[in-house]
């Protein structure tokens, strides 16, 4: 969007930090994930461990992000476009915070799982896995760019990764299924599969967020969804 | 610019600004001992007039020889002469006087001793056939050499004193039988030929009244002449020459409204000349360009906003003016008439040629009584020659200066009372 | 909203300084008991547009004011109508605080007293009295109903400009600027007054504060070089305004 910059430099330079830092923290949020589910696929502790300490950048951006907002809405008290991408700032950092979470959990479920699993099953957390992570990439992209379509497109795909949360479950199930001893590990699978379901979700917030940024009008209408999911 | 450069720039500047303070402190200097000098040298002149030389006479009221009696009217007594026993007092200073002397003798008091001795004998009736000591106004030239505006040691013939009544005036001096009074009737008195007898009653009076006449006409025509300018008239072309022309007028020499008054009211409405009535119209249009331009200005500085507040509330024109901007212009227009006035009140040639340089004997009680006004009085004594002159026109000079100032502190007083007030 | 009753209307308003043209057809509609913000840059006729809504403008000679202003559905911009009667309905509070040279209490009986309104001494102390609590005032200057007007504060002062204005029981307050001298609390008080009076009082409001604006109305008007740009609700205008000027303005994007 292209918009004249402010009287107040200082102000403009302020609203530039905002948009900057929520970059940064996508990105890091987005990398996290993603090493999360390379963690997991090639059942790598290091990587586990590095994921949860790291988690810690992302609560540090959030914080930065939260006094960022406070102050602008304090100091510069915005309106109209300054003031929703102001508020939508906040939203969004804390939906990345719980991404970042979220994928720590999985780190952490991971270490926990002490066999080595099936490749059927592998492949399809990885398509659960990169189905999100695709998600996040694309909402991300859609702040940066300020686009309502490819926010509305995230917020559609969500379907998607519905269906592949439930195909996860079903295999895990089947798993578990297999042998008494799977018990313990098809929990941790299924806190996973869980997991990167609610990181769908979350991206599925950014995207309403994203949309109301750009066009100031919120996204109505029930979200597609696969019920099943909802069940479990 | 170094650190030095700039020092030396300060030092240039500082000096720049006290040598501006030394010119201004210069200057006032200047004029305040100007006017300094101009006050001292007319109050050490002037002040002399408010005092009177008296000397205190034994008379003896002899019925016999005023041909009255205690059953004698008013109006008899007054008819009488008194000159006998006042002449047989004086010559009872020095019995030895010689005959050719003897006309000096009596010339030691003034004209009207007589008369200050029936007005005493009619405040005090009971004084009939006794010997009473009364004080009685000297003649100006002796009156003059008491209080020391003339020197006594210069030759007789260029005096107007003989040796002879410096004798007479030192010996009672001796005895303590001159005395030194307040001067009350230069206040009540009209103009006289003697000085020792002329007073300003009738131009303070005069002044007075003139000043009146010109209030009275100059005040409501000037303000309702502003009002109008400023308020109501449309802006178009007449206007604007009538604005020019107000305050062309302020400018004219006062000689002309003068000559004006001469031609209008004297030779065609044939109005009384040299009286106030007159006096007031010529200066009413003198001072009406006077009153009118500082009312206009009061007028314009009454913030808009006041005007707009009224007209909102559903104000009409004249009642938004006359309720609310008129009574805040009020201070600024009051302060402008008084100095209008005052400068009428030191007006002189435009009264001159209204014929109210006239020698007036009488005290006027009515604006079409013929008067003098103060500052022709001064203009008219100081062509005087008499010694006792010099010292009353200083004096009428600072009765006129008091009224000035006083008239211009009103002014003051009343423009910071309502500024307070309202702003 | 049901029940929104139009108050004031106006339909291609045209107004012209001599030859400058100062408003381009200004056709907007003002709900009543409602507070209408006009915000615009300095010299776009948002002053000028609300003087035309109680004729102040006749009292500049150059000033030509045409096209349709309807209060109630009644026509006010005819040369034949009497001013003073619409300005009795519709009253107007300045930018400067601008109470007479009279008493507190003169100041609020001058409008009753030329238009009759009191029959007597005690009616009138009562319309001041109720003005002045109306004004949120009262309690302040209640012991000194005598003391002149220009002694108060300039908040106060500004109260009993609006309390004055109150007094004569308009339909209609025009408000230009109103707050722009005052101090944030004494502006706090006037907005909080804006705020009850429109519940009897339809208020028309010029301001350049963007949160005064978005703060006390309902609607807002943008107006900008003498057209009126946009008019919405306040909301609308400060969360996502339509015109892009509009949202270069209010976020300081402007020029």
């Amino acid at each position: 969007m292209n918009k004249p910059s402010h009287i107040v430099k200082s102000y403009e330079e302020q609203l530039k930090l905002l948009e900057e830092t929520i970059i940064k923290m996508g990105t890091k949020a987005e990398e996290q994930l993603s090493m999360s589910i390379d963690a997991f696929a090639k059942k790598d502790l290091e990587l586990a461990r590095k994921i949860i300490a790291e988690d810690e950048v992302i609560d540090a951006y959030e914080n930065s992000i939260e006094h960022q907002v406070v102050n602008l809405i304090a100091l510069r008290q915005p309106m109209g476009i300054d003031l929703r991408e102001t508020v939508t700032a906040l939203k969004i950092s804390s939906d990345l915070e719980r991404i970042g979470d979220l994928s720590k959990n999985i780190a952490k479920k991971t270490m926990l799982i002490n066999k080595n699993l099936s490749v059927n099953l592998i492949n399809s957390f990885n398509l659960l896995g990169n189905k999100v992570k695709k998600q996040l990439k694309s909402v991300i992209d859609s702040y940066l760019e300020r686009s309502k379509n490819f926010a509305k497109n995230v917020w559609e795909s969500d379907e998607q990764a519905d269906i592949l949360t439930n195909q996860c479950m079903e295999d895990v199930i089947k798993y578990l299924k297999e042998d008494e001893q799977n018990l313990q590990n098809g929990a941790q699978l299924l806190f996973i599969a869980k997991n990167l379901e609610r990181i769908g979700d979350h991206t599925t917030n950014i995207a309403e967020q994203v949309y109301f940024l750009v066009t100031g009008e919120y996204l109505e209408g029930d979200r597609p969804k696969n019920t099943e999911s909802e069940m479990l | 610019m170094t650190s030095k450069q700039k020092e030396i720039f300060l030092k240039k500047r500082y000096r720049a600004e006290n040598r501006f303070k030394f010119f201004g402190i210069f200057s006032i200097t200047l004029a305040v001992s100007f006017l300094g000098i101009l006050l001292f040298n007319i109050f050490s002149s002037g002040l002399s007039a408010f005092f009177k030389t008296k000397i205190l006479l034994k008379i003896n009221f002899d019925e016999k020889k005023l041909g009255i009696n205690i059953n004698t009217s008013e109006k008899e007594i007054k008819a009488s002469n008194f000159n006998e026993i006042l002449q047989e007092a004086l010559l009872n200073l020095d019995l030895l006087t010689p005959e050719l002397k003897k006309i000096e003798l009596i010339d030691i008091v003034s004209v009207d001793a007589t008369y200050e001795l029936k007005r005493f004998y009619l405040k005090h009736k009971d004084q009939l056939n006794k010997m009473i000591e009364v004080s009685l106004t000297l003649s100006d030239d002796l009156d003059q050499l008491h209080k020391g505006n003339f020197p006594r040691d210069i030759p007789e013939d260029r005096r107007r004193f003989s040796d002879f009544q410096l004798k007479v005036f030192d010996e009672q001096n001796a005895q303590n039988k001159i005395i030194t009074e307040f001067n009350f009737s230069f206040f009540t008195n009209a103009d006289s030929r003697d000085p020792e007898l002329a007073g300003i009653g009738s131009s303070l009076m005069g002044s007075l009244l003139t000043l009146l006449v010109c209030l009275i006409l100059s005040f409501p025509i000037g303000i309702l002449a502003a009002i109008y300018l400023e308020e109501f008239a449309p802006k178009n072309k007449i206007t604007e020459i009538i604005e020019i022309n107000v305050n062309n007028l302020a400018a004219v020499p006062s000689i002309v409204f003068g000559l004006l008054g001469l031609g209008i009211f004297l030779n065609y409405f044939y109005l009384p000349r040299s009286t106030p009535l007159v006096g007031g119209l010529v200066l009413a249009l003198m001072t009406l360009p006077r009153i009118i331009i500082p009312c206009r200005a009061a007028l314009k500085a009454v913030p808009p906003s006041i005007r707009e507040g009224a007209l909102a509330l559903g104000a009409s024109k004249v009642q938004t003016v006359m309720h609310n901007v008129v009574p805040l212009a009020m201070p600024g227009t009051l302060s402008g008439t008084i100095i209008g006035l005052s400068q009428a009140l030191g007006e002189t040639a435009p009264l001159i040629l209204i014929g109210m340089v006239a020698f007036i004997n009488v005290v006027p009680f009515y604006p079409i009584d013929p008067s003098a006004v103060l500052p022709v009085q001064v203009y008219l004594w100081s062509e005087s020659a008499e010694r006792g002159f010099v010292e009353k026109t200083s004096a009428t000079i600072i009765i006129l200066i008091f009224f000035l100032a006083f008239m211009n502190s009103f002014a003051i007083y009343l423009r910071n009372k309502f500024e307070r007030k309202w702003s | 909203m049901i029940n929104e009753k139009i108050k004031i209307s106006t339909k291609n308003l045209n107004v012209f300084y001599g030859s400058k043209q100062a408003l381009f057809d200004i056709s907007i509609n003002l709900v009543q008991n409602k507070v209408t913000a006009l915000i615009g840059p300095s010299g776009c006729g948002k002053s000028t547009f609300i003087r035309c809504l109680n004729r102040m403008n006749d009292v500049i000679d150059i000033c030509k004011v045409e096209g349709s202003i309807k209060i109630d559905g009644d026509e006010i911009n005819k040369k034949d109508l009497d001013v003073n009667l619409i300005r009795e309905k519709v009253g107007m509070v300045f930018q400067k605080p601008n109470p007479f040279p009279k008493s507190i209490y003169d100041n609020i009986a001058y409008g009753p007293r030329i238009h009759g309104l009191a029959e007597n001494r005690e009616d009138l102390d009562n319309i001041v009295e109720h003005s002045l609590k109306k004004a949120a005032l009262w309690d302040e200057v209640k012991d000194r109903l005598t003391q002149p007007g220009t002694g108060l504060s300039g908040g106060q002062q500004q109260r009993l400009c609006i309390a004055r204005t109150i007094s004569i029981n308009p339909d209609v307050i025009l408000m230009d600027e109103p707050c722009s001298a005052l101090d944030p609390i004494a502006t706090a008080k006037i907005e909080e007054l804006i705020d009850e009076l429109k519940e009897i009082y339809t208020i028309v409001i010029v301001t350049h504060s963007m949160s005064q604006a978005a703060r006390v109305s309902q609607d807002t008007g943008f107006f900008h070089l003498g057209k009126i740009l946009e008019f919405n609700s306040t909301e609308k205008i400060f969360k996502n305004p339509d015109n892009k000027l509009t949202q270069d303005y209010i976020t300081g994007r402007f020029g």
